[in-house]
């Protein structure tokens, strides 16, 4: 088969059942025709990512629009494991959602639409394709077709106003080197500017994932995973790789890792503080996010391993946290288990190997604020936590025991999907990350995964059996901070006339507005 | 001696004008008219007085009242003011553009006939004043273009007949059974005029249809008429610099004229047939005067299309501020007249600042006209919602996009003032929510589709309208 075939397969596929499902609405097989076709879709990008050589980077062009901006697909081990990721994630949402009885909505056709946009945003071949898919995102997510709908206003138009940073960031590769296109930009086409503007669109959307709780109505929610997540994830890992791994300077990488620790110490802060909250699993969520944006300033292979592991991982865990689940039930517990980043969870493998490189480089007081946030999140899960007596039966608990188990085996997920994400960000030396047994083996320590696992899941297991509890040591710390909760601010806003200068509405301003325009134009005529 | 009596005849044409009614007063402004073309005829060769034939009709065309209009002290003093201090005027700027040697009182004589029909159309008596006044603003254009850019007869005469669509538009010499019969005609009209202003080569007829046009799109709809007359004046300088100013003065001057016109033109294009036809027209030739400016004569226009930003958003600031009115201006139209302004002054090799104004002239004029939509139920309506809205497969956010890297090409300042201007543009639902939506009447058609489906094909496919303009 062609490869530019072959290369627009999972878009296809997507599009046929959106198409598909749109024709014949409210049907009961629509769930499964969607929940298919991702899967295969997925089951293409993973092929295509087996198939791909490592450090293969394939351009497929359509056609030849402008000098800078081709319609071209990029095939690498960044796009195709973030793609296979993503999509599985997605079907897997789909599923999980056919399976529940009680939301009468109809959201297939949507949903796959979402899932083939952020496809087309990951496998987009430059700059100015990336911007104009996570505008289309925003767009299929939302599906607010007019924009003065209320459905999620501010968020939208928030998103829609920082992609405008990834414009600009483009434009500024197009002026400097007349192209847009990953294969056509050197590794130091971006400056501080343009790399901080590149990274607004990356942070609001982990903005949006902390401000995500789902509404009592909602079995699942497909926005946070897939249309917050995942292209904030691949922004960032695609910025990384535009720029050969390495950040412009030293400042702007401590600014980074200073910015998203912060953050992460805020979110999981938040968390403890309100363990009640429906937003508690979204802000601890957000938490290891920003720890993954942080591991990501750190310009070592090994760091760059870690902040492919965390974003990649996090995709499959956000979707899991979209999920609504019996309070009882083995997801919940193991989902609660993932967000506390303690051992045996997928956020403290990637956490030990971005420990492991800060201690290596003499950063060993960096690693301070990760321990904070652990401590912190497993401080905000563990009251009350105990595992079910119950096996597996749901997809959602499946789900979560899967997750568990790749915390344990992580050598498959990091051969397969985090290796190639890692080594087309920047070149990854071999021997920097071997996978054994019992875990990971690096240069700079070994982290025995599976002993850890089953030591803590046991200890975790013989508790419950036993009847403990973790007791909730979250009051200790409440009762000592001021409860910022109670103070009201004014909400109503005046209004805006009033609020308006009465200056504005006099007769001078608008002299004053003609006489600016009238001493320019005069400026503009005498200048040399 | 000879020379003075075009103006002597013009003068006295004027007095009796202004103190008669009726036939008296029709016959007194066919005297000023053919004094101006005896004038053109001095100036230039026979032939010219052919212009005078069109304007001549149109004023035949236009009857007054036989008795005279009352009036008061206020309004008296208004119109004395205001045609004197036109006259001055037109005798200050005839002084500075002479046309060879001849005296000045007879270069005078076409730019006494505008002076007048600016006179009549700001103050007018009654509504057929401001229709004649249109004639003769029409008719004057034509002839002081034929005095920096002289034509044949027929260029002559085509550009004095420019002058009935004044006319035509008022229609007041009609029976009323045949006025929705000239209403089509009046389309047909200003269509014609638009690509007589797009594709004539002969200066005087262009810029003879785009007066033809202005004075057609306000006569329907006055919001904005003076700023349109104003922004004709500045992009009309642009031809006379050409022909009558001093070289050393006349670039520069040009290139501040061509800047304050497309800034005035865009302030003025609100709605109506003027938003759906002079403005594109007009766009569409400042982009061509854009290509040939020199570098720094870029600059001055880069500066005057900056600061023209501030002033169209400003202004909307200031409607939206004053008190005890309702909120009708709305920040998308600024915003989206702001990044054209950017776009047609960011000249780079690809073409994409013109790229990116054409495709937001498309917007402006095609796609945002004020046809209320009911519910996105229907696929016409939903196509219509989209083509609106700046999301992709829209022609706003194709022309956003392309306008802030156009931008960022001819310079960082304006790059981020673009970038600024488009994230504001996204924020513009938000901003507009409290705006009264204002319905048009309107004739029910099944074509109004054809404008957004242009509109999201243009979005969709951007390059290919590069490749047209590039032609």
């Amino acid at each position: 088969m062609p490869l530019a075939v072959q290369a627009l397969l999972p878009l296809a596929v997507l599009l046929a059942a959106a198409l598909a499902v749109r024709m014949r609405p409210r049907q009961r097989h629509n769930g499964w025709i969607a929940t298919g076709s991702t899967a295969l879709a997925a089951l293409i990008g993973l092929i295509e990512l087996v198939r791909l050589a490592p450090g293969e980077r394939v351009d497929v062009p359509y056609l030849t629009t402008f000098p800078y901006a081709d319609l071209l697909i990029r095939l690498d081990g960044l796009s195709l494991a973030f793609a296979t990721i993503t999509l599985v994630t997605a079907s897997l949402l789909m599923l999980v959602r056919q399976q529940d009885r009680r939301d009468r909505r109809d959201p297939w056709s949507g949903w796959l639409l979402t899932s083939a946009a952020v496809c087309a945003l990951i496998l987009a071949g430059n700059l100015l394709l990336v911007y104009v898919f996570l505008q289309v995102v925003t767009l299929a997510w939302s599906g607010a077709l007019d924009e003065r709908a209320p459905r999620r206003l501010r968020l939208r138009l928030t998103l829609q106003i920082a992609d405008v940073g990834l414009l600009l960031a483009a434009a500024s590769a197009i002026q400097s080197v007349g192209t847009s296109s990953f294969s056509g930009v050197p590794s130091d086409t971006f400056g501080v500017a343009a790399f901080w503007l590149m990274l607004l669109p990356v942070v609001v959307r982990l903005d949006a994932l902390a401000s995500a709780a789902r509404p009592p109505v909602a079995a699942v929610l497909f926005g946070p995973a897939i249309a917050w997540l995942a292209p904030a994830g691949y922004v960032l890992m695609r910025l990384l790789a535009l720029m050969g791994g390495r950040l412009p300077d030293r400042p702007t990488a401590v600014l980074l890792f200073l910015g998203g620790a912060l953050a992460a110490l805020v979110f999981a802060t938040a968390a403890l503080w309100m363990p009640r909250s429906a937003r508690q699993p979204s802000w601890l969520l957000a938490a290891q996010a920003a720890l993954a944006l942080a591991l990501s300033s750190a310009g070592e292979p090994l760091a760059t391993v870690a902040a492919a592991w965390l974003w990649l991982l996090l995709i499959p865990l956000a979707g899991l946290v979209s999920v609504r689940v019996e309070p009882r039930s083995p997801a919940a517990a193991l989902t609660r288990l993932q967000l506390a980043m303690v051992p045996a969870t997928l956020a403290f493998t990637g956490l030990v190997l971005g420990a492991l490189t800060l201690n290596a480089r003499g950063l060993a007081v960096a690693i301070i604020p990760l321990g904070l946030v652990v401590f912190l999140a497993a401080m905000a899960v563990s009251p009350g936590f105990k595992f079910p007596r119950v096996v597996p039966r749901t997809a959602s608990d499946v789900w979560a025991a899967v997750l568990v188990l790749v915390a344990a085996f992580p050598g498959p997920a990091i051969s397969v999907l985090v290796l190639p994400v890692a080594s087309t960000a920047r070149p990854v030396p071999a021997g920097t990350v071997s996978t054994t047994p019992l875990g990971v083996q690096t240069p700079l320590g070994p982290w025995p995964a599976l002993p850890v696992s089953v030591l803590v899941m046991a200890g975790l297991i013989i508790a419950s059996r036993a009847g403990a509890a973790v007791p909730d040591f979250g009051p200790l710390i409440r009762t000592r901070l001021p409860r910022w909760r109670a103070i009201r601010l004014p909400w109503r806003r005046p209004a805006s006339r009033r609020l308006a200068p009465r200056v504005l509405a006099s007769w001078w301003s608008r002299a004053a507005l003609w006489g600016g325009f009238g001493v320019v134009l005069l400026i503009a005529l005498v200048r040399p | 001696m000879i020379v003075y009596l075009p103006a002597a005849l013009f003068l006295l044409g004027l007095l009796v004008a202004y103190g008669s009614a009726g036939l008296r007063r029709q016959a007194a402004t066919l005297v000023m008219v053919l004094g101006a073309a005896w004038a053109l005829a001095l100036l230039l060769d026979p032939g010219a007085a052919a212009w005078g034939a069109g304007v001549v009709l149109a004023t035949v065309l236009l009857p007054r009242p036989a008795q005279r209009v009352p009036s008061t002290f206020e309004v008296l003093s208004r119109r004395a003011l205001t045609i004197a201090g036109l006259m001055v005027l037109a005798l200050v700027v005839a002084s500075q553009l002479p046309v060879g040697e001849n005296p000045l009182l007879l270069n005078a004589v076409p730019w006494f006939l505008g002076a007048a029909g600016t006179a009549w159309a700001l103050n007018p008596i009654d509504p057929r004043e401001r229709a004649q006044g249109h004639v003769l603003m029409v008719g004057a254009s034509g002839a002081v273009i034929l005095l920096a850019a002289p034509a044949g007869v027929v260029t002559a005469a085509a550009a004095g007949l420019l002058a009935l669509v004044p006319v035509i538009v008022a229609r007041r010499w009609v029976r009323p059974q045949w006025r929705r019969l000239l209403s089509l005609l009046m389309l047909a009209l200003a269509a014609l005029a638009a690509i007589l202003a797009l594709l004539a080569t002969a200066p005087a007829l262009r810029w003879s249809a785009i007066a033809a046009l202005i004075a057609a799109s306000t006569a329907v709809e006055r919001d904005g008429e003076r700023p349109a007359w104003m922004a004709f004046a500045a992009f009309g300088a642009v031809p006379l610099l050409q022909g009558l100013a001093p070289p050393q003065w006349s670039s520069r001057f040009q290139a501040v004229a061509l800047g304050t016109a497309l800034v005035l033109m865009l302030y003025a294009a609100r709605r109506g047939l003027f938003r759906a036809v002079v403005l594109p027209a007009t766009g569409f030739l400042v982009l061509l005067a854009v290509g040939s400016l020199s570098a720094g004569n870029l600059t001055r226009f880069q500066w005057i299309a900056a600061i023209g930003v501030l002033v169209l958003i400003g202004r909307t600031i200031l409607l939206r501020t004053a008190p005890r009115s309702p909120a009708t201006a709305s920040f998308r139209d600024p915003l989206l007249a702001g990044l054209l302004l950017l776009a047609s002054s960011a000249r780079d090799a690809l073409g994409l600042g013109a790229l990116a104004a054409v495709l937001l002239l498309i917007d402006l004029a095609l796609v945002r006209q004020d046809v209320a939509i009911q519910a996105a139920s229907s696929l016409r309506n939903r196509l219509v919602v989209l083509a609106r809205s700046n999301w992709p497969p829209a022609i706003t956010f194709a022309g956003g996009s392309l306008a802030v890297i156009a931008a960022l090409q001819a310079s960082l300042a304006l790059g981020l003032l673009a970038a600024l201007l488009l994230a504001a543009l996204q924020l513009s639902p938000l901003l507009d929510r409290d705006v009264a939506q204002r319905e048009v009447e309107r004739p029910r058609s099944a074509w109004h589709w054809v404008g957004p489906a242009i509109a999201i094909a243009c979005g969709t496919a951007p390059a290919v309208l590069l490749r047209m303009l590039r032609l």
